[in-house]
């Protein structure tokens, strides 16, 4: 019952009385989704190709639309000397949800969440109700994306697919001949997913870390994982599995799916259990 | 009295163990930039040393190609120290003082010092030692990595022979000194970046007035020009056949284009809409708060 009524009071103070949670993220989508909507016009206008037979005119569906946010980039070549474009859009996504869930924890252990915690001596349960809050937060965030992403695609008359457009997709995210895979094997929307796990990971990471260091160095840890990310193509940088397209069955020598399902989750599990140890010897009344 | 009020904010935000271990993050990072910079120096050098033992002389090395000026990490949009670079420096300059304004307030010492020296002084000398923490954080790395790269790289004057090593054309930003006075160059785009994240700092103070948690007071600055990066890559960059102007300070604060070419106007405009957002915040909030 005190568990229960602790989430419900993290609910009502970290979830429903933040406004800014329900609101950004559908800025966010839409955006994108009017960007894409914006390219896939100029593509389908350029030079009268279809006229020729060399291209076919191209329409994206929902699925489209939340590739096209959840994407990332392609796998980038220091050696090619190409300089580094930084993949905005995907790193807005991730950090706006971890800018957005940094300070509610750390804000409710210097105010009233402070007495709660006194008057319930239960310091396991308010870190876990704080992991609770914190995974469903991540999840409105992203629902939101992918609710506004499929209303977008029914207002424009493309409906909900389930099915991702390959050609489109590589044609806008510029995937070179040599990464993009041949053959006929669809991606499921499914993949999409997997993004969602690790902006969990990296959230709760983020809360974990705020124990042992300031708010803001938590979140440059953050950021810093996911431009790394970015950089390097390797299975021990979380944020590449957070990138749709580079994924094994997208581009050659993608990171493994399998892996991106199991190693959020056993991270998840790890950052919670090291929150609930750093927790029960965590001064509270630090006020730093 | 003016004159001790900035000493004294000054020592407080520039003599902390915080502004040096945000200074020593900036170098270390900058670090991930010089390394591959000096390796790839090195591998050019040795296929030169093989070419010359091969055949006996180089007509021509094409020495003005690899420069001090385009290895630096403000030259190159490359290497993994560069790109973090760029990236997290809203946030680094932030980091050493944007929190200040808002925790002094919060804890009331505000009303101590505005009660001895008066709230326009107490506010001059506060952004004052923001913009030049600001400022330092970002200068100070690059300046570092400028200096330990030219000690491996020498500092052979651009070539517009050789246009293609630097990425610096007829039509970019301060192009013309790039090509006659380097060193002038460098000088003025640390100028300008200076005061860019001099004022991005001094934005921190600025959004305290409207918000009262420290840590989303240090993040905003990097939030809003995120934000406006997107914006412009998703409104105003849309076709690629078309050269735009590039408007976003996290690409044209790097002294080499690494999308399209910036010129003064945008610069100049950038800095003075930072300036008057800091100062409408300041005579919409601040002067006619009653700081008790």
């Amino acid at each position: 019952m005190k568990y229960i009524k602790m989430i419900w009071f993290d609910i009502r103070r970290g979830i429903i009385q933040k406004p800014v949670l329900f609101i950004v993220p559908v800025f966010v989508a839409l955006i994108a989704c009017f960007d894409l909507n914006n390219r896939i016009a100029v593509r389908n206008e350029t030079d009268g190709y279809e006229a020729n037979g060399c291209r076919t005119q191209e329409e994206g569906g929902s699925a489209d639309y939340m590739m096209y946010i959840y994407g990332g980039m392609d796998r980038y070549d220091p050696e090619s000397g190409h300089s580094f474009v930084l993949p905005v859009r995907w790193l807005i996504v991730f950090l706006l949800i971890s800018f957005i869930t940094l300070s509610y924890p750390y804000k409710d252990m210097q105010g009233f969440g402070r007495q709660i915690l006194i008057r319930t001596k239960g310091r396991t349960i308010w870190w876990l109700s704080k992991c609770i809050w914190n995974i469903l937060s991540v999840v409105i965030y992203h629902s939101l994306i992918f609710g506004t992403a499929a209303l977008f695609s029914i207002e424009a008359g493309k409906g909900i697919t389930g099915e991702i457009n390959k050609e489109l997709q590589y044609e806008v995210f510029q995937i070179s001949g040599d990464s993009a895979l041949s053959g006929d094997i669809p991606w499921p929307a499914a993949i999409l997913l997997l993004p969602v796990l690790v902006s969990l990971c990296l959230s709760l990471l983020q809360m974990t870390l705020c124990l042992f260091m300031k708010p803001v160095y938590g979140f440059l840890i953050t950021a810093s994982i996911l431009i790394s990310s970015a950089y390097f193509t390797s299975p021990c940088l979380i944020g590449n599995y957070a990138m749709s397209m580079r994924y094994e069955m997208v581009i050659q020598d993608g990171v493994c799916i399998a892996a991106g399902l199991a190693v959020p989750l056993v991270l998840m599990a790890v950052f919670a259990g090291a929150g609930v140890i750093r927790f029960r010897r965590y001064d509270i009344w630090n006020e730093d | 009295m003016l004159w001790n009020n900035i000493k004294i904010e000054c020592k407080k935000a520039m003599g902390t163990r915080l502004f040096l271990f945000v200074v020593l993050t900036g170098c270390i990072i900058t670090m991930f930039s010089l390394v591959p910079c000096v390796r790839s120096y090195d591998r050019y050098i040795s296929s030169l040393r093989n070419i010359s033992e091969e055949f006996s002389y180089i007509r021509n090395p094409m020495m003005p190609s690899q420069t001090l000026f385009n290895y630096w990490i403000g030259s190159e949009a490359v290497t993994a120290g560069s790109t973090n670079y760029f990236f997290l420096f809203p946030v680094l300059v932030c980091l050493p003082y944007g929190w200040s304004y808002c925790k002094e307030r919060r804890s009331g010492y505000i009303r101590n010092v505005v009660v001895r020296t008066g709230k326009w002084r107490y506010h001059l000398s506060k952004y004052i030692a923001l913009f030049l923490s600001g400022g330092l954080a970002m200068v100070i790395p690059l300046l570092f990595n400028f200096l330990l790269t030219a000690m491996f790289v020498p500092a052979v004057t651009p070539d517009p022979y050789y246009i293609t090593s630097y990425g610096i054309i007829s039509s970019s930003f301060l192009s013309e000194f790039f090509y006659t006075r380097p060193f002038l160059y460098v000088f003025l785009y640390l100028t300008v970046d200076f005061i860019y994240c001099g004022l991005l700092a001094c934005l921190c103070a600025a959004c305290a007035s409207f918000v009262k948690n420290h840590v989303i007071v240090v993040l905003l600055p990097f939030i809003a020009l995120l934000g406006f990066h997107y914006f412009c890559n998703s409104f105003i960059y849309t076709s690629g056949d078309v050269v735009y102007t590039e408007i976003s300070p996290m690409n044209f604060l790097r002294a080499v284009p690494s999308g399209y070419d910036t010129n003064s106007f945008v610069v100049i405009t950038g800095m003075v809409i930072l300036l008057l957002l800091i100062l409408a915040a300041t005579a919409i909030r601040e002067a006619p708060d009653e700081v008790y």
